[in-house]
């Protein structure tokens, strides 16, 4: 979740402040170890989530969407599996907006149009994800 | 009562888990790829985050613990007992020592970061080969202390994830 916040919030707008050299050796070092970093987090925190659904004394998949605790949890999966592909998409404009600035092939139209989806699913993951984990922490007492 | 634990938890974990994040983030992916980015990339870049980075940092280490505190307080009634006598108390002191621990290393590590930024910013030029080597001096300490500073706040989210559990 920070790492979310951190590049959609901070980093990203901080690199297109700066100069277009700048923004291309960045993503060429970075894009691809953040990309990386934030789908393995992502997958393991899904797959340990999940099995402790499962293994929670008293609750179980079939309890999800029924009750506070249920549907806190099911509204938290949710979101957090949107999340993951909204990562997913933030990062596939990621790619192309490197490939654009290695290659010089892109227009600036096409440039802009990467950063715009880049920094539009960037916000929308970082909120789900704050919805996911405000959901999942909040279960217990609903 | 319930509403209000619940309300604390989100206060206490949503910047936890931030603060976490983005410790490890920093200190195992961008603070990395910086120093394989190089000069003129990475000064230019440090400069530009460092105050922003320090805000986020600062913030959300400060409301976790904070409201960690309050939260403490408010499920354990006396706390001190239960702090020195259960094992639930051993991993949440545990766990706000490494907390705080972690977060004097984290701003440390920040200070040498500005140190290099500092001098990046003073900059008319190539950098000298004192300057470079000072500022190759200040990132690999910076990159280090955050290592050992995210590491730290990893231990204490275990100590507390587990402390209702043993």
């Amino acid at each position: 979740m920070g790492a979310a916040i951190y590049l959609a919030v901070l980093l990203e707008p901080k690199i297109r402040s700066t100069s277009v050299e700048l923004e291309g050796g960045l993503l060429n070092r970075t894009s691809k170890l953040n990309s990386l970093w934030i789908t393995s987090a992502a997958a393991v925190t899904i797959g340990t989530g999940m099995a402790l659904v499962s293994m929670t004394p008293g609750r179980s998949f079939s309890d999800l969407g029924s009750g506070g605790w249920g549907t806190m949890i099911l509204i938290g999966i949710i979101a957090t599996v949107i999340a993951f592909f909204v990562s997913g998409g933030a990062g596939a404009f990621t790619a192309k907006l490197r490939r654009g600035l290695e290659s010089g092939d892109a227009s600036e139209e096409q440039l802009a149009s990467y950063r715009r989806g880049l920094s539009m699913l960037g916000y929308l993951n970082a909120a789900l994800v704050i919805v996911a984990v405000a959901t999942m922490a909040s279960a217990r007492y609903a | 009562m319930d509403a209000e634990i619940a309300v604390l938890r989100i206060l206490h974990i949503l910047p936890g888990a931030t603060w976490v994040g983005a410790a490890l983030f920093l200190a195992f992916v961008l603070q990395p790829g910086l120093k394989k980015a190089g000069p003129p990339h990475a000064p230019a870049l440090m400069a530009h985050i460092l105050k922003p980075l320090m805000i986020v940092m600062h913030g959300s280490a400060l409301l976790t613990i904070v409201f960690g505190v309050v939260m403490a307080f408010r499920v354990r009634d006396p706390l001190f007992d239960y702090l020195w006598s259960t094992d639930w108390g051993t991993m949440i002191w545990l766990g706000f020592l490494l907390s705080v621990v972690g977060y004097a290393i984290g701003m440390n590590a920040g200070f040498t970061n500005k140190k290099m930024a500092d001098i990046g910013a003073s900059l008319q030029g190539p950098p000298s080969p004192e300057q470079a080597a000072d500022m190759a001096r200040y990132r690999d300490r910076a990159i280090l202390l955050a290592k050992i500073a995210s590491i730290f706040v990893l231990v204490a989210v275990a100590c507390m994830a587990l402390a209702q559990h043993v």
